[in-house]
């Protein structure tokens, strides 16, 4: 689910709360994991339990809370599982790793044939094109290189550093490097936007979430909407259901999830009752130590009937996946793009003693057919991807993918 | 004749229930029978908290004779989540959507507005709600000891309340809610009671379900306020689905 906001903390010596930090994670990890066979015998080898006293040694004698930090994204690395992380304030003096500020410029860029390229723009943005290739951030070169095993996560961390590097604070001005097609360099100065209202989720707040309706093909016939993040549920649900009721006559609609990384889960439950008209639908369902709750679906009144599109890339994670994943076990929708992340554990976020914030998941999800997505993604019926060439012709190949299947899909889809 | 009399009353105390005397003197020890024939409506304004995870909204819940009730919660970055019946369609709309309630659902959720309150039927509603009553035994909670009964809803599964064996009073419910998202176990504690009118109210209440816990606290509670009829009546959605036939 998550950016998250860290609290506020710089180097304090370990003492008493380190421990008591400790003992809150390791504690959290062993009562609330959803299987505790998972636990005896982690994916590395020995248990939860045999890594306790090592690692509680560890941040006893850890010089400062950084330094326990980083113990214990060790520890919680074991499990083997995403939706697990340690949150706090860092310097990462020693990167040459641009850190940027959290608000989008208006365009989200992408490694497509070993480029970082501009793949996306927000409406009405119009100081950047597709294609353009990036060069450097306020002189920072942009680096593609992450220190991870190549993991089905690859992607959504990649695409993650990426939209950090390019980054920058509300209100902030950064200049861009680009290569023109044709070989022209350009800088390009840009204003970060202000917030924009956007309300997060407990501890996950201040981001701008993007989102987008327009009406797409040759007779604007096909209904788009792009959401970049589950969250601002009080805005972005009834935005939706506007976009559906405009669409009512649409031949089709698409939602794309391209490095939607997740938020508030229910929120693919809401929107999937949109496109379903029988009760008992569900997208999955969700297992908790002693609890199963189903992704239920309640179908909505004036609901959309015709095909439907979704988009999906490798940093399409979480309630992204469980939204793609269960509308596809249902036949319900024709997937286009690249497998997700594979990173669907729905989770929590609390605040551990020290202050620092700790992310973990406390269900697997299962979708409808049985298919545990977590590790593995969501694979897409039509798999396409960028080019170069394409974006350079201002073509986004996934979308039009999905706009040419539904106009070859005319009739009523399936729907449950 | 005499006699006859004590001989009845003999048979009486023995035939008497256990688990009936332990609701009975809830009842007893929270205001009295009398003190609740005169409530006809109930106000209560709060909060609710999901625990440790930065999330807090508004509560407020409102209930009225004749099985009408509305709560509704506003929780910072979701929204409003509905919940009401007008005493005929009991309903809810959350980030799911609008839905009418049936079968079992139905059934508890009037149990529930009933009981006045937010953490189970509890023993108020125990004739119209309950089909069975059973003393399990004594158990110890957070350091008392506590009768178990087993309670046992005309409609829906079996649910285990725990009662404070030297105050009285109701400490601890474990049920389980049908749902859209099925049924979910839930632990229902109370923190604390206040008197309230007379009556000895739960005001704080933790609710586990899972790995979540969600803590309710009222600071305002009234009984017989003026609570308009408006309150209850059903929401355009709500009609439209009423409208449609649609469950």
């Amino acid at each position: 689910m998550i950016r998250i906001l860290a609290a506020l903390l710089v180097s304090l010596a370990a003492h008493p709360q380190q421990l008591e930090t400790f003992d809150a994670v390791w504690k959290t990890v062993a009562d609330k994991h959803w299987n505790p066979k998972h636990l005896e015998s982690l994916p590395g080898g020995g248990s939860w339990e045999s890594l306790r006293e090592p690692y509680r040694q560890r941040v006893q004698a850890a010089a400062n809370q950084s330094e326990v930090r980083t113990i214990l994204r060790e520890m919680i690395s074991k499990i083997g599982k995403s939706h697990y992380a340690i949150a706090g304030l860092e310097m990462k003096g020693n990167s040459a790793m641009r850190q940027g500020g959290g608000t989008s410029p208006g365009f989200r860029v992408g490694l497509v044939e070993g480029r970082v390229v501009v793949t996306g723009l927000n409406p009405k943005f119009t100081q950047v094109a597709l294609g353009w290739e990036l060069k450097a951030v306020d002189g920072t070169p942009i680096l593609t290189k992450i220190e991870v095993a190549e993991t089905l996560q690859t992607g959504l961390r990649l695409h993650q550093m990426l939209q950090n590097q390019i980054s920058g604070f509300a209100g902030e001005s950064l200049s861009y490097d680009f290569v023109l097609p044709g070989g022209l360099k350009k800088k390009v100065t840009l204003k970060m936007p202000e917030r924009d209202g956007s309300s997060g989720f407990g501890f996950v707040q201040g981001v701008n979430v993007q989102r987008e309706f327009a009406l797409l093909g040759k007779n604007k016939d096909v209904g788009y909407f792009r959401l970049d993040m589950f969250l601002d549920v009080v805005r972005v649900l009834p935005q939706f259901e506007q976009a559906i009721q405009t669409c009512a006559k649409c031949k089709g609609f698409i939602i794309d999830l391209r490095g939607n990384p997740g938020g508030v889960a229910v929120m693919a439950n809401a929107m999937a009752g949109w496109f379903v008209k029988d009760a008992g639908v569900k997208l999955g369902t969700m297992y908790q130590r002693g609890v199963d709750l189903d992704f239920a679906v309640i179908p909505r009144l004036n609901g959309f009937g015709g095909p439907l599109a979704v988009l999906v890339d490798s940093a399409s994670a979480s309630t992204s996946e469980i939204l793609a994943g269960g509308l596809q076990d249902l036949k319900r929708a024709c997937i286009f793009g690249a497998r997700t992340a594979g990173a669907a554990l729905p989770s929590v976020i609390e605040t551990l003693p020290n202050g620092d914030l700790f992310q973990f998941a406390v269900a697997n999800y299962v979708s409808e057919s049985g298919r545990e997505l977590e590790g593995v993604g969501v694979k897409p019926d039509l798999e396409v991807a960028h080019t170069r060439a394409a974006l350079r012709a201002q073509r986004d190949l996934p979308i039009e993918a999905a706009i040419n299947w539904v106009y070859a899909n005319p009739s009523v889809a399936l729907r449950r | 004749m005499r006699t006859l009399l004590w001989l009845c009353a003999v048979s009486v105390s023995f035939a008497q229930n256990p688990a009936d005397k332990i609701l009975e003197r809830y009842l007893e020890v929270t205001g009295g029978k009398a003190a609740y024939d005169k409530v006809k409506s109930v106000s209560m304004l709060g909060t609710m908290e999901i625990k440790g995870q930065g999330v807090k909204g508004e509560m407020r819940m409102y209930r009225k004779d004749g099985g009408k009730y509305y709560t509704v919660v506003d929780l910072p970055g979701i929204g409003k989540q509905e919940d009401g019946s007008d005493g005929l369609t009991v309903w809810d709309k959350t980030v799911l959507g609008p839905r009418l309630k049936t079968g079992v659902e139905k059934f508890l959720a009037t149990c529930a507005a009933g009981a006045l309150s937010e953490y189970g039927r509890g023993p108020l509603e125990k004739d119209n709600c309950y089909s069975k009553a059973e003393l399990v035994g004594e158990e110890t909670f957070e350091g008392r000891t506590v009768y178990k009964l087993r309670m046992t809803p005309k409609e829906g599964k079996p649910e285990e309340q725990y009662y404070d064996k030297e105050t009285g009073l109701l400490v601890k419910t474990r049920m389980i809610m049908p749902s859209p998202m099925g049924e979910v176990p839930i632990v229902a504690v109370v923190n604390e009671y206040r008197v309230i009118e007379g009556i000895k109210t739960p005001v704080k209440l933790t609710n586990e379900m899972g790995a979540v816990s969600m803590v309710m606290n009222f600071t305002s509670v009234k009984f017989n306020d003026s609570v308009p009829e408006t309150m209850f009546a059903l929401p355009p959605e709500i009609q439209a689905l009423v409208k449609a036939g649609k469950k």
